[in-house]
């Protein structure tokens, strides 16, 4: 083979071409792409193949565009560490629906019948087999005089009156404790627990299932299970929920405890005002021991002076609009006793992400993050209607630098690890 | 061409054993014959899967696709990874400076380079073939296209759309 190797390297078999490209980064997976055609060709292939996604700590953020809107089912999968857009098809009609989270890879969303689903935007496979919403302790069908059920509307128990709920808004947030993909053949008592924070009034009840269970599970708690508003799990093995509250008491359940869901305070209530949507972040960097960071993000009229005009007079003309007023965060140590202490800085090169999907956060390399900038707080879409914060329609990241894309003119993006492997289901 | 390779050496070693030091003969395109002991031919999973097929292992082997020069490369590395042991630390380290050197040695023949990785992709040597792609994905990390040409002495050969297409997917990316 000595000497005949004009154009050899530009002939590489397309296995062994492969081979090597796809051990490459993106960046000079675009560069290889520019060498002579055939790479070129090689390249795009490699860069149109699911698994770049699936490579370890490649966060992403999912969201729609309006120039989307012509296939309503695509969504774009924007990888943070690649810089790169994905265009993924999702499974069903699902735009119009809500998202309500993403956990490990998998998309939570609600269709117009009140009915989750679970997708994973990868491999476009969906999990449509969770309980039925009238499983929700306090949920049930909205009957009419005669009895008949008044389709499109739920009514949710119990109150000294009724609260009437649209399917769309019976649901705040979804969380899984893994990934249901590597729910395999577990028998009963599988790993995946799907975590539901559902409207009642006040908001914020928790209920749980396994995959596979035929109801949901609701919280039994002491002193009422309301206000919650962001939800970890124990890093090992998921068994602890922890749940965060809008008055920033932190409390532990054991999902598989005896005397079941028995409940131990983390963290007693800090601030009574509720207005704030909190954050609960798994921060291992932060110490020994399994850290918490606690993020109390104050939210508040986004036009003080019109906000303060029409509390005087209500015939003035007011938007509504809110937006985040302070951003604090804290370090909540569980083996260091019940208390918070205010940090300034995320310690070092951290990113959070935070907002509609499972709260996260990450090392990356820019420089540290403080809250002393609230401009490097990107929050996609900061108004809020009414008085309580909708948190499911936002997205924000504390990031030192322009990491994410601005300009968001669809969906509220959310942030979300890729899975790549299928779930099968086991009772099938 | 998937082959564990702690559980492929352990089958090797067994059979190795087994059979005593069987040779194989081993022909180059040119007619060349190198003999070589069964456990350097069986890190190659083509020549292992023939030879467990109860093939010609007295005739030898063929290999038309692989010149004398690649072909003494490949045998050296097998040589290597086939008839010495790797259980200790010692043992390995000494391996794997074995492979550093003889990597090192390809990475400056980048001609030689692509002889050796088609040898070891068309003889299914998966440690070999491991070792020379991630030699070239190494060469090409960092490198501007114009620098891969130039270190592959590969002939630019994209039109001015082709062009267009990578700059529009370059500010995508």
């Amino acid at each position: 083979m000595d000497g005949g190797h004009a154009g050899a390297w530009s002939d590489l078999p397309a296995d062994v071409l492969i081979t090597i490209l796809e051990t490459l980064d993106i960046g000079d997976l675009v560069r290889a792409g520019a060498v002579c055609q055939w790479w070129n060709t090689s390249s795009s292939y490699v860069r149109g193949l699911p698994h770049l996604l699936s490579r370890p700590r490649t966060p992403c953020l999912l969201y729609t565009t309006a120039a989307a809107a012509d296939d309503p089912n695509v969504a774009t999968l924007y990888s943070l560490t690649d810089h790169r857009s994905y265009t993924v098809k999702l499974p069903g009609p699902h735009v119009h629906r809500r998202w309500l989270g993403a956990s490990h890879g998998w998309l939570a969303t609600a269709d117009d019948n009140a009915a989750l689903h679970l997708v994973n935007p990868v491999t476009g496979q969906q999990i449509s087999n969770l309980p039925p919403v009238t499983t929700v302790e306090p949920v049930r069908r909205l009957l009419d005089d005669g009895g008949a059920v008044v389709p499109g509307m739920y009514v949710v128990y119990p109150y000294d009156w009724t609260l009437r709920v649209e399917p769309l808004y019976l649901y705040l947030r979804v969380f899984l404790s893994s990934d249901p993909s590597s729910d395999v053949g577990g028998g009963g008592g599988g790993g995946c627990v799907v975590v539901l924070l559902h409207r009642s009034r006040p908001d914020g009840q928790i209920s749980f299932a396994r995959l596979g269970d035929p109801h949901w599970t609701w919280i039994r708690t002491p002193t009422g299970n309301e206000l919650y508003v962001d939800v970890g799990f124990s890093a090992d093995d998921g068994r602890m929920l922890y749940g965060i509250r809008r008055d920033s008491a932190i409390h532990e359940f054991d999902l598989g405890g005896e005397p079941a869901l028995e409940r131990t305070t983390i963290l007693p209530a800090q601030d009574g005002t509720m207005r704030h949507t909190n954050y609960l972040v798994d921060a291992p960097w932060l110490g020994d021991g399994g850290c918490w960071l606690m993020v109390c993000r104050r939210m508040g009229a986004a036009n003080l002076q019109a906000y303060a005009a029409w509390l005087a007079d209500r015939s003035l003309p007011y938007d509504g609009v809110w937006n985040t007023h302070s951003i604090k965060m804290y370090r909540v140590d569980p083996a260091a006793g019940t208390t918070a202490a205010e940090i300034n800085d995320l310690g070092g090169r951290h990113a959070l992400f935070l907002g509609c999907n499972s709260s996260f956060g990450l090392a990356v390399v820019v420089r540290s993050i403080t809250r002393t900038t609230r401009s490097s707080t990107r929050s996609t879409r900061q108004s809020a209607r009414g008085t309580s914060a909708f948190t499911a329609w936002e997205m924000g990241a504390f990031i030192g630098s322009s990491l994410l894309r601005r300009g968001w003119i669809g969906r509220c993006p959310l942030g979300l690890y890729p899975a790549l492997a299928a779930y099968s289901n086991r009772l099938e | 061409m998937a082959t564990g390779s702690g559980a492929a050496a352990a089958a090797a070693d067994a059979e190795e054993k087994e059979s005593g030091s069987r040779m194989i003969t081993l022909t180059s395109n040119e007619g060349k014959a190198f003999v070589v002991t069964e456990a350097s031919a069986r890190q190659s999973a083509t020549i292992r899967s023939m030879v467990d097929d109860g093939g010609c292992v007295d005739k030898g082997f063929p290999l038309p696709n692989v010149d004398s020069k690649t072909l003494a490369r490949v045998i050296q590395y097998c040589d290597e990874h086939g008839n010495k042991e790797a259980h200790t630390v010692d043992e390995r380290a000494a391996l794997a400076k074995f492979d550093k050197d003889f990597i090192a040695e390809l990475d400056a023949d980048k001609a030689f380079l692509y002889d050796v990785t088609m040898a070891a992709n068309y003889l299914h040597i998966q440690g070999l073939f491991a070792l020379t792609t991630q030699c070239i994905a190494d060469t090409i990390k960092g490198k501007t296209p114009e620098e891969i040409r130039t270190a592959f002495g590969i002939e630019y050969d994209l039109t001015a759309q082709d062009e267009e297409e990578i700059k529009e997917e370059d500010t995508h990316a």
